[in-house]
C-alpha cells in the first residue's frame, strides 16, 4: 500500500501496516472495502470473538449489472468476498438500495444495518459556501454539466445526446461540459454523438472550479445506470445546481420530483426535461430549493456521527459488559495463539528453543503451530500441529499470531510473513545479515544496505558484514518497522536496539535448551557420561558447543589447547556441532600447532543425546563470539544449565547473564588468555561439582526457565 | 668463538627504527671480531654474510641522510646474494642469536627443525608478549594463527633473553607457567640519539610526546591533560612525534583537528628523521611516555639519556631500574595535569634534571657486551 496522505494520517494517533495484531482486547475492525479488496489478509477479523467487525457496504453492482464478471474466476472471487462479508457483525450501507441488497444477498438482520450515506468532502463545501457569498449565477454562456468517467454504466452518452437534442430543438448555443477522466475512444463517441464541437473535456479540476461548474449550470445530468449512491446528485444540491438525474434506486432515494428523473436509457425523455428547463427557469429555481433539502444530510461530520454512534453503541453493549472472551477449549479456557516456527527435527536451535517453549506453554496457553519441520511432529499435550507454513493463521480466531525469527533459511518463511502482515514477533538472532543477503542476492542485498545507510555500498564491505565484521547497523530494521511487540531474550540486546534505533522491545528470558535433574549433574553421572563417549578419565574434556564458524573462533580455541598441552595438562578439545567445511581448516591449524590428536571434530550435526552427553561429560567449555549485539548464545546457556564451568568472552556472558563459573576474557580474543582463563578452570577442578556452584547453577535455571518464559509471553501479548 | 646473528628481517627492510636497530646496534657495539651476521636463504639454510656485512650495517646506522640511499643499495644487493646463497653456517659449533620477531612460516619452520636438531646454541631475545596478553591495543583483523607460531618456537627454545624484568616475567609466568625458567635481562641502549647536546638552562614549557599514535600509547589522555590547560597556560605547548598507526578515525580527527586549531600550542609531527627527534626533545621542559603496557618503552630512557625529565606511567619496563629524572603518574588525566603543572615549577624541573645527569643508563654497547657475555657463559661446545 502506498503511505497515507498527511491529511489522512492525521487522523490516527498510530498508523501501521498490521494484519497481525494481538487480539487479546476489544478491538473493533473498520472493514472500509469488503467487495473491493482480497479478504485474505481481514479474514481473522471477521467472527473473532474479540473484535467487533464492521463492513462499509457501497453497492452490488458487480452483480447487479452485466459486463464486471464476464471470467469465472472475478465471479468465484466476489463470492467469496460476498460470503466473508456475511462474517461481519455490522454493517453500514450508504444507501438504501446497498441496504436492500444486503439483505437480500447475504441475508444481514436489520438491526446489523444502519444507513450512513456517503460524505461530501468538507472542501467542496466551503468552496460552494464560498459561491454563495458571492452570489455566483447561470454562466452566460448556457451549459449543462455532467461528471462521467471510463464506466460505460455512467451513460454520458445519453447526456450528449440529449443536449444534442435539445440544442436543436431551441436553436441555442448550449454546451455541455463533462467532468471526468474519459479515455480517448470514448470521447471520439461522444464527439460523434454530438456532431459539433460543443462538449468541453475537463479534468483534475479544483473544488472551487468544480463548485463554478455546478453552480454556473442550466443543470447537473446525472444520467448513471446504476450507482450505489450519487455524490454528484449531492454535490449539485450543495453547490446550488438543479439535478436531472436517471432514476436508478439510489436516486430515487435523493430526488423525489418526477421533473427531475428520467429513464436512463431514455433520451427523448430527458430531452424533454431539459428542454423545458431551459424555457422554464420556475422550474429550475423549484428543483434547486426542493434539492436544498439534501444538502445537510451528507457533510463528513453527519455521515461519520451515523457510522460512529452504530458502531460504538454496540461495541459498549458487546464489551463493556465483560472481559474480552476466551476460545473454547476442553479443560478451561485457554488463550490460543499460532506459532510460525522451525521445530526438532529441524536442525537448529531455535528449533529445540521453540520445542521447549511449548512443553512449558502447557496448561498455560494452547499453541497451534505452523512448521515446514518434517513430520511426524513430537508435540507436547497443549500444543497442535497445525500444517505447514500457510495464511491460515490469519483465518482462524487466535489471540496472537506469532512470528519466530532468526538469521537462518529456517525462518524464510516467518520472515515473509511478518514483512508482509506483521503482529508479534519473537527475534532469535540480533542481526540478520544472513538471512536477508540469501533472499535479496548480492545485487539486491547492496541496493537493501544503501537504502538503509543512505550511501552506496560495495561488495568488499559486504563480505565483511557476513563475517560480522564492521557491520554498520544490524539488518534488523526489516523487522523493526513490522513487529508488534517485538520479543527479545536478552536485557543486552533490548539496551543495544532502544540506544541504536530508539526502538522499545519487550524482554523475556533466554532459558537453556537442555535441561537437568540434579541426580543429573553428580559425579558419578559424568563419570557415567564420559563412559558413554569414550572419554579417559584423567583427561581435561574442553568442549566447545554449536555449529563451527570463524566467528566463534574455533582456531583460537585449537591454539589455546596448544598452550594448556605445554603446561602439562592433559587436555583434549572437542568441538561438539557441525563442523561442516570448517573440518579440514581447523584439522590443519590443528597439525601446524601440534595437536592433532587431542582434537575431535564431528563433520555433522551432533545429535540431541550426544551434545547432552558433553555437557555432562565434560570438565570445561568454552564459548565465543567475535561478535556482540546482545546476542545471547543458546550452548553457553546449555553449559550453565549443566553446571559446567566454561569460558566465555565478556559480551557473550553478559547477554547471557552469566554466573560466576563461566569465566571470561576480554571481546579482543587471544589463545593465551582463553588458555589462561581454562588452566582456572583446571586448577579448580574440584569445584564441578561443589555445593557453591550447585546452588548458583540453580538459582539460574529458576530465573531462566522456560516456565518464566512462556509466563513473559502471557504478560507481553496480553494473553 | 664465533656468534652468529641472524639479521634476515634486517636486510629485507632496513630501517633504523624498532628491531632492525636492535640488529644494527649489535653489530655496532659487539665487543670484538667474532660475530658474524647470517640470513635465511631461499632454501631455508643459515648463510653466513659477505666478511663486509657487518661494517656496512655499521654505516648504515652511523650515516648521514645522504649516504642512506647508497648504503641501502649495498644492503640490498647483499640480501639478494645472500637469497641465493648455497653456503651454510656450521650451526652446531657455535651460537645463533635470533633478535628478529618473525612471522614468516618457512622461518619459523627453519628454526623449529633447528631447535629440534640442536636447541642448545640457539638464543632468541625476547622483546614482548603484547599481542597475545593485550590483544586490546592490537588491530582486531591480527591473526593469531600467523603470530602464535612465533610464541610457540620461542616457548620451546632453552636459550631466552629477555629486554626487561617484566617481560621475563610474563614470558615465565603466563607463556611458560614455569618458575625454573632462568634468562638474562639484556636492557635496550638509551643512547640511540647520540650524546645530550648542549641545551638552555630553562627551556620554555614545551612537552613532547615520541611514539607512534596508537590506543596503546594513550595519546588521548595526554590530550585529556593538556586541552583543560593550554587556555590557562598561553606559553605551554605540546608536540607529538609519531606516524599515525592503527587508531580510531574520531581520536585521529582529535589530533588533527587540535594541531589546525591551536598550531602555537599543539603541533604534530607525523615523521621526523632522528637529527628532528633529538631537537625536539632536547628542547622539551620533559617528555610524556603514558603507554598503557609495553615491552620496555625506549622514548623515556632516551629522552633521560638526552638529560630531559620524562612524565610516565607506573608500569614502562624501560624504567624498572632508573631512580630519578621521571614523575610518575596514574593513567589519569588529573594526575597527568599535576605532574605537568609541576615540571613548569623551574626548580621542580632543575631538581628532575640534575637527577637526570646521575643517572647511569644502559648503553647499546652494555647491551651489545650483555649479549656476547650471556653467549659465552651458557654456550654448549659439541
Amino acid at each position: 500500500m502506498p503511505p497515507l496522505l498527511p491529511e489522512h494520517e492525521s487522523l490516527f494517533h498510530e498508523v501501521s501496516t498490521c494484519w497481525n495484531p494481538c487480539l487479546t482486547g476489544a478491538s473493533l475492525f473498520l472493514n472500509g472495502s469488503p467487495m473491493t479488496h482480497s479478504i485474505t489478509l481481514s479474514r481473522r477479523f471477521l467472527s473473532h470473538r474479540n473484535v467487533l467487525s464492521v463492513a462499509v457496504v457501497y453497492d452490488f453492482i458487480p452483480l447487479d449489472w452485466s459486463g464486471y464478471l464476464d471470467r469465472t474466476s472475478s465471479r468465484i472471487e466476489y463470492f467469496s468476498r460476498l460470503a466473508a462479508l456475511k462474517r461481519n457483525d455490522l454493517f453500514t450501507p450508504i444507501s438504501e438500495y446497498a441496504a436492500t441488497r444486503l439483505r437480500e444477498l447475504v441475508d444481514a438482520p436489520q438491526q446489523a444495518i444502519r444507513v450512513i450515506g456517503a460524505p461530501v468532502r468538507r472542501s467542496l463545501i466551503e468552496a460552494a459556501n464560498q459561491l454563495s457569498r458571492e452570489s455566483v449565477g447561470l454562466s452566460r454562456q448556457p451549459y449543462f454539466f455532467t461528471l462521467g468517467g471510463g464506466d460505460r454504466r455512467k451513460n454520458t452518452e445519453t447526456a450528449a445526446a440529449a443536449v444534442r437534442n435539445t440544442r436543436l430543438i431551441l436553436g441555442q448555443e448550449i454546451r455541455l461540459k463533462i467532468v471526468g477522466e474519459l479515455d480517448p475512444a470514448y470521447k471520439a463517441t461522444l464527439q460523434d454523438i454530438a456532431g459539433g464541437d460543443w462538449i468541453d473535456f475537463l479534468n483534475r479540476v479544483s473544488d472551487a472550479e468544480l463548485a463554478q461548474l455546478y453552480a454556473g449550470a442550466i443543470a447537473t445530468i446525472v444520467p448513471s445506470h446504476i450507482e450505489g449512491f450519487s455524490l454528484p446528485v449531492v454535490e449539485a444540491a450543495i453547490c446550488g445546481s438543479a439535478v436531472v438525474a436517471s432514476s436508478c434506486s439510489a436516486h430515487v432515494e435523493l430526488i423525489s420530483d418526477p421533473e427531475a428523473l428520467f429513464v436512463s436509457t431514455d433520451v427523448e425523455d430527458l430531452t424533454d426535461k431539459l428542454v423545458r428547463l431551459c424555457q422554464d427557469g420556475t422550474l429550475r429555481d423549484r428543483l434547486i430549493r426542493q434539492q436544498e433539502a439534501i444538502r445537510h444530510r451528507f457533510s463528513e461530520e453527519c455521515v461519520s456521527a451515523r457510522f460512529w454512534s452504530f458502531a460504538l453503541e454496540e461495541f459498549e453493549r458487546r464489551f463493556r459488559s465483560s472481559r474480552p472472551a476466551r476460545a473454547f477449549s476442553i479443560g478451561g479456557s485457554l488463550p490460543r495463539i499460532a506459532l510460525l516456527s522451525p521445530y526438532p527435527p529441524d536442525e537448529s536451535g531455535v528449533a529445540r528453543f521453540t520445542e521447549r517453549t511449548l512443553k512449558a506453554a502447557t496448561g498455560k496457553i494452547r499453541v497451534d503451530l505452523f512448521t515446514d519441520a518434517e513430520r511426524p511432529l513430537a508435540l507436547h499435550p497443549g500444543s497442535r500441529d497445525a500444517g505447514p507454513y500457510s495464511l491460515r493463521p490469519l483465518a482462524s480466531d487466535y489471540d496472537a499470531v506469532v512470528s519466530v525469527v532468526g538469521n537462518s533459511h529456517f525462518h524464510n518463511y516467518a520472515f515473509d510473513f511478518l514483512g508482509r502482515h506483521g503482529g508479534p514477533c519473537i527475534l532469535h538472532d540480533s542481526r540478520l545479515t544472513h538471512i536477508i543477503r540469501s533472499r535479496l542476492g548480492e545485487e539486491g542485498f547492496r541496493s537493501f544496505a544503501s537504502r538503509l545507510l543512505g550511501r552506496s555500498v560495495s561488495e568488499s564491505e559486504v563480505a565483511l558484514w557476513l563475517h560480522d565484521q564492521d557491520v554498520p547497523t544490524l539488518f534488523i530494521e526489516p523487522v523493526l518497522e513490522r513487529a508488534r511487540p517485538l520479543i527479545v531474550h536478552t536485557p543486552a540486546f533490548q539496551r543495544l536496539i532502544r540506544e541504536k534505533y530508539n526502538y522499545h522491545a519487550e524482554l523475556t528470558t533466554f532459558a537453556p535448551n537442555t535441561s537437568f535433574a540434579p541426580e543429573d549433574l553428580t559425579p558419578k553421572a559424568q563419570e557415567d557420561a564420559r563412559t558413554s563417549l569414550g572419554l579417559l578419565p584423567d583427561t581435561f574434556v574442553i568442549a566447545s558447543f554449536g555449529f563451527a564458524v570463524m566467528q566463534k573462533a574455533p582456531n583460537y580455541c585449537i591454539i589455546a589447547l596448544d598452550y594448556l598441552r605445554s603446561w602439562g595438562i592433559p587436555a583434549e578439545l572437542h568441538l561438539v556441532g557441525e563442523a561442516g567445511s570448517l573440518e579440514d581448516p581447523l584439522r590443519s591449524v590443528a597439525r601446524r600447532f601440534g595437536v592433532e590428536p587431542f582434537v575431535r571434530t564431528f563433520p555433522r550435526f551432533v545429535p540431541e543425546e550426544q551434545y547432552r552427553l558433553y555437557l555432562l561429560g565434560a570438565d570445561a567449555a568454552i564459548q565465543l563470539r567475535s561478535y556482540g549485539f546482545g546476542q545471547p548464545s543458546a550452548a553457553l546457556v546449555d553449559c550453565i544449565s549443566a553446571g559446567l564451568p566454561a569460558v566465555a568472552n565478556e559480551s557473550l556472558a553478559d547477554s547471557c547473564d552469566a554466573p560466576s563459573y563461566v569465566h571470561t576474557v576480554p571481546d579482543c580474543l587471544s589463545p593465551l588468555l582463553l588458555a589462561e582463563a581454562l588452566a582456572r578452570i583446571w586448577d579448580n577442578r574440584k569445584e564441578r561439582h561443589s555445593r557453591r556452584l550447585l546452588e548458583e547453577r540453580n538459582e539460574y535455571c529458576r530465573r531462566h526457565s522456560f516456565d518464566f518464559y512462556v509466563d513473559r509471553l502471557k504478560q507481553i501479548l496480553a494473553l | 668463538m664465533t656468534v652468529y646473528v641472524d639479521v634476515t628481517e634486517f636486510l629485507r627492510n632496513p630501517v633504523r627504527t624498532g628491531i632492525q636497530r636492535v640488529c644494527g646496534e649489535l653489530c655496532r657495539w659487539w665487543p670484538g671480531d667474532d660475530l658474524v651476521p647470517v640470513a635465511l636463504s631461499a632454501n631455508s639454510r643459515l648463510v653466513p654474510l659477505p666478511s663486509n656485512a657487518r661494517s656496512v650495517i655499521r654505516s648504515y646506522f652511523e650515516a648521514g641522510p645522504d649516504d642512506l640511499p647508497k648504503i641501502r643499495e649495498v644492503i640490498s644487493q647483499i640480501a639478494d646474494d645472500s637469497r641465493q646463497s648455497q653456503g651454510e653456517i656450521d650451526s652446531y659449533a657455535s651460537p645463533i642469536v635470533v633478535p628478529e620477531v618473525f612471522y614468516d612460516p618457512k622461518r619459523i619452520e627453519f628454526f623449529q627443525t633447528l631447535l629440534l636438531r640442536q636447541y642448545y646454541n640457539v638464543y632468541f631475545i625476547f622483546y614482548d608478549a603484547l599481542p597475545i596478553t593485550h590483544p586490546q591495543y592490537f588491530p582486531p583483523q591480527t591473526s593469531y594463527e600467523t603470530i602464535e607460531p612465533y610464541f610457540r618456537l620461542v616457548r620451546h627454545a632453552k636459550h631466552v633473553g629477555f629486554i626487561s624484568r617484566s617481560t621475563r616475567d610474563v614470558f615465565c609466568q603466563r607463556l611458560l607457567r614455569r618458575s625454573d625458567f632462568d634468562g638474562p635481562v639484556l636492557r635496550l641502549g638509551s643512547d640511540s640519539m647520540g650524546e645530550p647536546s648542549p641545551r638552555p638552562g630553562n627551556p620554555g614549557l614545551k612537552f613532547t610526546v615520541v611514539g607512534t599514535i596508537e590506543p596503546r600509547k594513550q595519546h588521548a589522555l595526554v590530550l585529556d591533560a593538556f586541552e583543560r590547560l593550554f587556555p590557562e597556560m598561553p606559553d605551554l605547548s605540546l608536540t607529538f612525534i609519531g606516524r599515525m598507526g592503527w587508531i580510531q578515525e574520531e581520536a585521529a580527527a582529535r589530533i588533527r583537528k587540535l594541531a589546525q586549531s591551536i598550531p602555537q600550542q599543539f603541533t604534530w609531527i607525523e615523521r621526523a628523521d632522528d637529527r628532528v627527534i633529538k631537537e625536539t626533545v632536547c628542547s622539551s621542559r620533559a617528555t610524556l611516555y603514558l603507554s598503557a603496557t609495553e615491552g620496555y618503552g625506549l622514548p623515556p630512557v632516551e629522552s633521560l639519556h638526552l638529560g630531559v625529565p620524562v612524565i610516565a606511567t607506573r608500569n614502562i619496563p624501560s624504567l624498572e631500574e632508573v631512580h630519578g629524572g621521571v614523575w610518575f603518574v596514574d593513567a589519569d588525566p588529573i594526575d597527568v595535569r599535576r605532574a605537568v603543572v609541576a615540571l613548569c615549577n623551574d626548580s621542580t624541573y632543575a631538581r628532575l634534571r640534575k637527577e637526570c645527569e646521575r643517572l647511569r643508563l644502559p648503553t647499546w654497547r652494555s647491551f651489545s657486551e650483555q649479549v656476547r657475555e650471556w653467549c659465552l657463559q651458557t654456550r654448549t661446545v659439541k
